[in-house]
């Protein structure tokens, strides 16, 4: 008997075991789990706040915006806050939600205070400049912060629209794009602060990436992703389609393929009227909102040179690709021959 | 510029928007009635309610407050308890009234047209037209429906028309002479109001006690002041609960005192 509630008592107590591509989560799955960054930026209390040392073995939840923002900033901080509200005080004492503004101009440490506390008052609000801002949200692969201001005094912030979730063992874990629901973090945020993180075994990937064809990251869905399996050539083209299922527009701003190219550039195929065609790189494509975006031959598509190896028929090439709201994923393009599923026709983007 | 109310992804604002869609069924709706009160008027032997008149237009006018902007597009795209109050309106509300509306010059004409009674009998049996009600609601507010359909014009306007097809469907059999129903009794209207409606309280108590919200498209809508999307639902909820349940409850009362008015006999229930 003893031996029974030894052991009923040593189920009860064990943590469980979290490890990507495991599917457990709601948000995306980091591939590469990256240590917390190191900066220290004003809290909304005049103090300074080392964002490494102050969250140290906590979940911490970071997300980049402003207070002036009319959708995504307080959606997000709103849902977080209701699920927080629903923890147990010691649940919500494992962890901590930290507000960094883009927007240091109009929000001062007071303004950011007061919004915040809309939501719940125990999140941490940090100020630095934009530039500092920037800066880590760069070494964190996020788009950076673009303020524009139009002639009638209108500003206008595109900043990045994700929450990083950092597991409490220091390293990024998750990310969670615009369109996560309560729900979502109400599933996620009780496993993420009783789980214990198990390093996947090498060669292992992200949920992310293995699986089925279609990836999707919040409300963007990118399938039928391949590369045509060439010989003896310097550069290939990488097709796929992204369909966006949100309300907005997001943007493709970036892409590349390591371990496959050394550079990776979006394109487009031009004809002029006298039937000449030309490529186009393009900085950026838009994703209108309910829209469909496909790459293919004849329009747009990812143009990869400097290849450090010949794609094969089968091989899963990845693509990380970079979108301005939903953030960051890796897509698998599958090596296909080139008479073999190349032959969608172009389409411009369109909604529906 | 959209044709029909739909969720727009957008900051809410009090500025006003056009959508033109509404205006034709709204116009559509406005020349029917005019229509059905012009071939009523030669019907002078029939008797002539003081109600019959604003009825008819008042669902016209409510039809057009229930879909035009702030309304429509507060309903459609950032408040649940507006949604939900769309849905009494259109489902409930507006059908009924317009029923009413009708002369009893225009229900002898349609008497005389065979096929179409026929159909209509066929469409508006009790039993079909009480469930078809039900499922209509029930599906209408399924989130995996409403949050693809709200976010275009076209499956905003398909919700509204289903539910306020459904709901003439619903209430023809209680407010409409053609065709006659003589074994409709009211022991079996009584049931049948409660049978058909009696949905809308799981559907509020599910919102009213709901955890989380239910429906992406209020929960991701770019926030109104003072007013978080569990709030906001549980409002939602409290609409089908407050409003709708009373709702019901006056139809059953009304039936209930005709019945007795009219010193019909239990038994012939």
């Amino acid at each position: 008997m003893p031996v029974l509630i030894a052991g009923l008592l040593a189920c009860g107590g064990r943590e469980p075991e979290l490890a990507a591509g495991r599917g457990q989560f709601r948000g995306a799955e980091v591939r590469e789990p990256r240590p917390k960054p190191d900066f220290t930026l004003t809290a909304t209390d005049g103090t300074p706040f080392n964002f490494r040392r102050a969250t140290e073995g906590k979940l911490t939840l970071l997300f980049f915006g402003y207070t002036h923002c009319p959708d995504i900033c307080p959606v997000h901080l709103a849902n977080i806050g209701a699920v927080r509200k629903k923890l147990t005080p010691s649940e919500r004492d494992r962890m901590t939600v930290v507000f960094v503004t883009v927007d240091p101009d109009r929000d001062s440490l007071p303004v950011i205070r007061r919004w915040l506390d809309n939501f719940d008052r125990d999140f941490v609000g940090l100020r630095g400049t934009l530039d500092q801002a920037n800066a880590i949200q760069l070494g964190l692969d996020l788009p950076p912060t673009q303020i524009a201001v139009d002639t009638e005094g209108t500003v206008d912030v595109a900043h990045a629209a994700q929450v990083l979730v950092f597991a409490p063992d220091g390293k990024l874990r998750l990310v969670y794009p615009f369109g996560t629901r309560q729900d979502d973090w109400a599933h996620d945020l009780p496993l993420l602060l009783t789980g214990r993180w198990v390093e996947p075994a090498a060669g292992g990937a992200s949920a992310i990436e293995t699986g089925s064809e279609t990836i999707r990251i919040g409300n963007l869905r990118i399938e039928n992703a391949r590369v045509p399996a060439l010989r003896g050539v310097a550069t290939v083209s990488a097709y796929f389609t992204v369909e966006n299922g949100a309300a907005e527009d997001d943007w493709l701003v970036g892409i590349e393929a390591p371990g496959f190219a050394g550079s990776a550039m979006l394109h487009t195929q031009e004809v002029s009227t006298l039937g000449q065609v030309s490529m186009a790189r393009l900085d950026s494509i838009r994703l209108p909102a309910q829209g469909r975006l496909v790459f293919a031959p004849g329009g747009n598509h990812v143009m990869l040179e400097q290849l450090l190896r010949e794609p094969r028929t089968g091989d899963r090439i990845p693509l990380v690709l970079r979108f301005r709201r939903a953030g960051r994923v890796t897509v698998p393009a599958l090596g296909v021959s080139p008479t073999d599923g190349l032959a969608t026709p172009a389409a411009a983007p369109h909604s529906h | 510029m959209q044709w029909w109310c739909a969720a727009r992804g957008e900051t809410w604002t009090w500025t006003w928007a056009a959508y033109p869609g509404v205006w034709l069924v709204v116009a559509l709706a406005a020349w029917g009635t005019w229509r059905l009160q012009r071939i009523g008027e030669g019907d002078l032997a029939s008797p002539r309610p003081w109600w019959r008149l604003p009825a008819a237009w008042g669902a016209v006018v409510l039809l057009w407050l229930t879909l035009d902007w702030p309304v429509g597009a507060l309903g459609a795209g950032y408040l649940a308890s507006v949604h939900a109050a769309q849905y009494l309106s259109l489902a409930m509300i507006v059908p009924s009234l317009a029923l009413l509306g009708v002369p009893l010059g225009a229900w002898e004409r349609l008497a005389r047209r065979d096929t179409l009674v026929r159909v209509i009998g066929i469409v508006t049996q009790p039993f079909r037209a009480m469930l078809f009600f039900t499922v209509v609601m029930v599906f209408s507010h399924q989130p995996w429906l409403v949050d693809v359909l709200m976010t275009s014009p076209l499956g905003s306007f398909a919700l509204d028309a289903s539910w306020f097809v459904s709901g003439l469907v619903f209430w023809w059999s209680l407010c409409v002479p053609v065709p006659a129903r003589p074994s409709f009794v009211p022991l079996l209207r009584l049931s049948y109001v409660f049978g058909g409606t009696v949905a809308h309280v799981f559907l509020g108590m599910w919102m009213l006690i709901a955890d989380y919200p239910i429906f992406a498209t209020y929960e991701l809508a770019p926030p109104l002041p003072g007013m978080t999307a569990v709030n906001d639902q549980q409002w939602a909820g409290g609409v089908f609960l407050m409003i709708g349940s009373p709702l019901v409850l006056l139809v059953m009362t009304l039936i209930f005192f005709r019945w007795i008015g009219t010193g019909e006999e239990p038994e012939q229930a």
